[in-house]
């Protein structure tokens, strides 16, 4: 393993099983990524996407919040490429500026259940007995409540807005992680490198974020993936029922829920923002296949 | 003997994987005969290609990645290659039985053993559900199980390990076939059970007197119970004929390491010492070496075994029939060493 | 077998009470005092005092849980303070309507994903496992809600062949019941079946793959039997108990899709209650959900015994 290029800060030691990946395993992994044509369509997507929800002051060319009385649900043209809703707002900046809210609350409600979630797993998985059996029947008990109905009772609960409908799909996803740690520290504990490592004196937090951390990431990482495109639905699902993103401010979800009511006069309005999510959620999902297939090395399943 | 046409007649048989690695040459231009009633022992380590030509000549052989790349598999004159999947289906089963190795998970853990044992009968001789019971039935007893009636009702997990082989046998000879291929049929069983499915078969061929192809890693084995042994390495047949030829004289090195490999009864306790191992790896079949395949691990390789394969021909000086493969003049060499 | 399913429901057991203390700790995420905040829009001194009797606000929270659960045991599931009805009763009226779509929706997803997942598993790599793998990409990434409007854009808004909204009972009319929950169960279903998909497949590729079905073959049986009479009963186990565990994501869906086309069930009372602060009902759905998807679970491992020879005779 090389360790050329990697600047540790002075007194952090870095082991060996704590450093990323080597070099070559890295580029034979992008290359195993590179072939899937649909993940590699999906990682752009995803790049895009980001983009759109950086640079949105930029790129939307109207105020996503500006109304217009002279052109309400006016059809697409030249001026409105989208066409515009029920206030004469323009359709394409708000699909614009819905990607903050969409990739914001995928991003954020995952890193939340990755950083509620992975602790607990390795608690669970590392620890075992008492603390193991607590953890698990808490989160057998989460997972007995339908992922965007615990989600929807949450919200209800805190009230509606953006950042409680993030925070609901958080604490919902949680146990998605809790149950995939548990699981992976499991099976890496039980190899012989760890065995060693314990035969050398090291202690067990030690073990736990040197030797087992960086060997269930990849598993993690395919997961949270995966799991981003499910909160991006749930976000706009709890923005579709109104209890995420509150007006003005736009959302996909919101926007499909007004759309639903001018189906036969402006379906323009109801189809732009689905297109978006599915686009958003698909891109999410390749990414998270392509991720898997590359990481696995035994690709049979 | 010799004037009647072969039951099974294999010609330059050719057998290949594709991988993310290459191609896996693993069947490289088999030919051999197999008269009716004849028992043949066929020997190699795994990866020799043993299982997997005749795998192929039944067409079992998952495509992709398989692929039979050349020769001709004559079975009473027809070739079973070239023959269509619902005319081969008809062979399998009813005119060639099979056993395979692993008695554990090569019964269906959701079918009663009756129904696995009914399903060729009904299949290719037509009987109904009772006839085709009742002959399930017969087939238990045949096989040694007792109990028959009770135990058809039974799954495959409430038979022991040499039961289920025996039920295995069971259904490879549900139709009377006229060829029983075993395909490490004793390889997973404990040595005293390898011993009574071994006598089982002997039994059944006299009773049946079926043609068998009995594929092993196991020399021991194939003594008791073949007519005539085939050794394969690499995906070739390096040496062939009659047991007690190949056994007391054998011409091809590979052959003679598997035989230095064996615990040799009749030398009692003295030759139970150490078994002697073959040195090093069977070859990389992507890129199989040039010439002799096992040159790189023969101690009697010469440099024209490196460079050219031998051809399996005729073995001066022994019986007709035992043919093997090799430069180098075994006997001589043996000789000189001693 | 008994053995294994009392195993099961004791573990059933203590999942439940967890999640109803989940449920019931939702309470205190309500900001400011629970009283007012439970009486909605009602801000009803009378109505306050009944909420606080009523919930024992004046004990310590785990005496108030105590009194709850064993509400909830004996089916009180509390009041809505808006509709003036037990909760358990509203959930009774609901509930038939959800079940038979949601049975509806798992009809569908079992017509489309199963075998859709097993061609794909029988012919791995060729354009028929291509087009299944694209299918269930669509499947998982379509948002049902959307899904749901544009089927109503196309066959009420453009065509005019389905209602856009509404619901028959089937007591009354089961032709223009059937008419009103078929896109609805279609854009439910039609998620799920992207999953049975996966399942099924993953589950018919390692069987495929096993001795047995190597032995099955070389006994001569025809290609349509070996996958069907010896192979799928085998990948049945998988795909029941991973099936079952859809359940809660059917129940998810619900929501929306009964939203979506005015559906009067489960879902559409939930989101109503949350709507009008009805926080009794909110609950009262939940527990009911969870309790429904626990006994599910057992279901599926009751189901999967009994494809199982090896579990049935233990």
């Amino acid at each position: 393993m090389s360790e050329a290029g990697l600047s540790t800060p002075a007194g952090l030691a870095v082991p060996a099983a704590a450093l990323p990946p080597e070099p070559g395993a890295l580029r034979a992994f992008w290359r195993r990524f590179r072939r899937r044509r649909g993940a590699l369509a999906g990682l752009i997507v995803v790049v895009l996407l980001s983009l759109l929800a950086l640079g949105a002051e930029w790129i939307a060319p109207y105020d996503p919040t500006a109304t217009d009385w002279g052109a309400v649900r006016a059809a697409p043209d030249l001026a409105h490429l989208f066409g515009t809703d029920e206030v004469g707002r323009d359709v394409l900046s708000r699909i614009v500026f819905g990607t903050r809210a969409s990739l914001g609350a995928g991003l954020t409600s995952v890193a939340l259940a990755v950083a509620l979630g992975l602790p607990l797993g390795m608690l669970a998985g590392y620890a075992g007995g008492v603390i193991d059996g607590a953890i698990m029947r808490l989160t057998d008990a989460l997972l007995a409540i339908p992922f965007l109905i615990l989600a929807i009772a949450l919200a209800a609960f805190l009230g509606p807005s953006l950042t409680n409908a993030m925070v609901a799909i958080g604490l919902s996803a949680t146990s998605i992680f809790v149950r995939l740690t548990r699981a992976q520290v499991q099976a890496v504990a039980a190899e012989e490198f760890v065995e060693a490592a314990r035969a050398v004196g090291n202690p067990p937090w030690r073990i736990a974020l040197h030797h087992i951390l960086p060997n269930i990431v990849p598993a993690i990482l395919v997961q949270a993936t995966l799991t981003i495109a499910a909160a991006i639905i749930a976000e706009a699902s709890l923005s579709f029922l109104g209890l995420g993103q509150q007006p003005p401010e736009p959302s996909w979800g919101s926007m499909l829920n007004t759309a639903k009511n001018f189906l036969d006069q402006a379906p323009w309005m109801a189809i732009w923002p689905g297109v978006s999510i599915f686009l958003a959620v698909l891109a999410f999902n390749l990414v998270g296949d392509g991720l898997r297939d590359a990481l696995d090395p035994r690709e049979r399943r | 003997m010799t004037g009647s046409p072969p039951l099974l007649d294999v010609r330059d048989l050719a057998v290949a994987f594709d991988s993310d690695g290459g191609t896996v040459h693993a069947v490289n231009g088999v030919s051999y005969g197999l008269r009716e009633g004849e028992t043949l022992g066929i020997v190699g380590e795994s990866g020799s290609g043993k299982s997997v030509h005749v795998l192929a000549m039944l067409g079992l052989v998952p495509r992709p990645p398989g692929r039979i790349t050349g020769g001709q598999v004559l079975f009473e004159g027809r070739d079973l290659l070239a023959l269509p999947e619902r005319f081969l289906r008809r062979v399998r089963g009813l005119e060639i039985g099979m056993v395979f190795q692993d008695p554990m998970s090569s019964l269906n853990p959701a079918m009663t053993v009756g129904a696995q044992i009914a399903e060729p009968l009904r299949l290719h001789r037509g009987l109904d559900a009772r006839e085709a019971k009742a002959r399930a039935r017969d087939l238990l007893d045949l096989v040694r199980i007792p109990d028959a009636a009770r135990r058809l009702d039974q799954y495959p997990h409430e038979f022991s390990g040499g039961q289920r082989q025996r039920v295995m046998i069971a259904i490879g000879l549900a139709c009377r076939p006229k060829l029983l291929i075993a395909d490490e049929a004793t390889t997973a069983l404990d040595v005293t059970v390898q011993a009574e499915i071994v006598a089982l078969v002997q039994e059944l061929k006299r009773e049946i007197g079926m043609a068998i192809i009995w594929i092993t890693h196991d020399l021991g084995v194939v003594a008791g119970i073949a007519d005539t042994v085939q050794v394969m390495y690499a995906g070739r047949i390096v040496e062939r004929g009659p047991v007690d030829a190949v056994f007391s004289d054998p011409r091809n090195a590979y052959t003679l390491g598997l035989l230095r490999s064996l615990p040799d009864l009749s030398r009692g306790r003295a030759g139970r010492g150490r078994l002697r191992q073959i040195e090093g790896s069977p070859p990389d079949m992507r890129h199989p070496p040039p010439g002799d395949p096992f040159a790189p691990r023969n101690p009697y390789a010469t440099p024209r075994c490196r460079a050219e394969a031998p051809p399996l021909a005729q073995v001066a000086g022994s019986v007709p029939g035992h043919l093997a493969a090799a430069w180098y003049d075994l006997p001589a060499l043996l000789g000189a060493g001693r | 077998m008994l053995r294994f399913l009392a195993r099961r429901l004791a573990l059933a057991v203590p999942t439940l009470v967890l999640a109803s203390m989940i449920i019931f700790a939702l309470q205190q995420l309500l900001p400011g005092d629970t009283a007012t905040a439970l009486s909605g829009e009602e801000r009803d001194p009378e109505v306050i005092a009944f909420i606080r009797a009523k919930y024992h606000l004046d004990r310590s929270l785990p005496v108030r849980y105590a009194y709850w659960a064993t509400g909830v045991l004996q089916g009180d599931l509390g009041e809505s303070i808006r509709l003036q009805k037990p909760v358990i009763e509203l959930i009774r009226e609901k509930l038939p309507v959800t079940l038979e779509l949601a049975c509806l929706a798992m009809l569908v997803a079992l017509v489309i994903g199963v075998p859709m997942g097993i061609l794909s598993a029988v012919r791995p790599g060729t354009w028929i496992d291509g087009l299944a793998n694209g299918v269930a990409l669509w499947g998982l990434s379509v948002p049902n809600f959307w899904l749901g409007i544009l089927m109503i854009l196309l066959f009420s808004v453009q065509l005019g062949w389905l209602p856009a909204s509404g619901y028959v009972p089937p007591g009354e009319s089961l032709a223009e019941n059937l008419r009103s929950m078929a896109m609805p169960a279609f854009v439910l279903g039609n998620a799920i079946a992207a999953v049975m998909m996966r399942h099924t497949r993953a589950a018919m590729l390692g069987v495929l793959q096993s001795d047995y079905v190597r032995t099955a073959r070389a006994k001569g049986v025809p290609t349509a039997r070996v996958v069907l009479r010896h192979a799928l009963p085998n990948a049945a186990i998988p795909i029941i108990t991973l099936g079952a565990l859809e359940f809660g994501q059917l129940l998810s869906g619900a929501v929306l899709t009964e939203q979506v086309f005015s559906v009067p069930g489960f879902g559409k009372l939930m989101v109503d209650a949350v709507f009008n602060r009805d926080f009794a009902t909110v609950q009262g759905v939940v527990i009911c959900t969870a309790a429904t998807y626990i006994l599910l679970n057992l279901a599926a491992d009751l189901a999967s015994a009994l494809v199982n020879p090896k579990l049935r005779r233990a």
